[in-house]
């Protein structure tokens, strides 16, 4: 999905805070049981004379169960899937919306001009979590990762990269100037 | 009535059958970290094949007749 150029290294993978995909899956697992409770109640409610009923009963329960499964692992994709992947070269941002769209961005870090953390909550601030803001000097100003886990490394991790980065990049201009003269 | 039923029933699971296979593309086809996707992987394709497993052996076990039988004398005639 992500072709490396020549002699790039990824640096790290950054992803969004565990609490929130848990905060999407755990209604559609307790939503899950209540409706198993829910069945196997009216199975026990169908008279003996339609008992034939009670297989219709849990036909239903099981695609109704069939339906949480599939959207627990669409939860999942699409989580797994919104990513940052930091190199020692760019950062390539991946944004997976839904199953059929996704964003694919990325920017060198040299042309990283600023980066803001935005933590707003008690939750974000007690699981340390939020959001990361890179302003560039490009056509696309700013790349926001939502919600991802320890900003402020995050942060520090991508200024650390994009200040390797610009120095190497001097060093060779400095390099190809020796060697010209 | 009960064929009605029956159509609506197999309907949803060639659905979810889809459903499955786009999922299941994803997680394949998209891997950044592919040994920590193995274990989702293999346990949304185990749940599915559970669930499919349940759903035709209900689908094909159930007495359709009475079902429809039930479903019209219940649904319909009482009503009327």
């Amino acid at each position: 999905m992500i072709a490396f150029r020549e002699g790039e290294n990824m640096l790290a993978l950054y992803r969004r805070h565990g609490l929130v995909l848990a905060a999407e899956i755990v209604p559609i697992v307790l939503f899950a049981f209540v409706l198993i409770g829910v069945g196997f109640f009216a199975m026990g409610q169908v008279p003996d004379d339609s008992a034939p009923l009670r297989a219709l009963v849990a036909l239903g329960i099981l695609v109704f169960l069939h339906v949480f499964w599939i959207a627990l692992f669409i939860i999942l994709a699409d989580f797994f899937l919104d990513v940052w992947v930091l190199t020692d070269q760019r950062v390539i941002a991946i944004e997976q919306k839904g199953l059929f769209a996704r964003t694919v961005s990325e920017f060198d870090l040299s042309r990283i001009q600023d980066v803001t953390i935005e933590v707003n909550g008690i939750i974000p601030t007690m699981f340390n979590y939020g959001n990361l803001i890179a302003r560039t000097a490009s056509e696309h100003e700013s790349f926001v990762f939502k919600q991802v886990g320890s900003p402020h490394e995050v942060k520090d991790a991508l200024i650390q990269a994009s200040t390797a980065q610009r120095n190497s990049a001097l060093a060779a201009i400095a390099k190809h100037a020796q060697v010209s003269i | 009535m009960a064929q009605v039923i029956f159509f609506i029933f197999a309907g949803a699971l060639a659905l979810f059958l889809i459903s499955s296979v786009v999922v299941l593309f994803h997680f394949l086809h998209y891997r950044l970290q592919k040994d920590k996707h193995r274990m989702m992987i293999l346990a949304f394709c185990v749940g599915s094949l559970a669930l499919f497993f349940l759903e035709l052996s209900m689908l094909s076990g159930a007495d359709w007749d009475a079902i429809g039988e039930i479903v019209n004398e219940r649904l319909f005639e009482n009503s009327l």
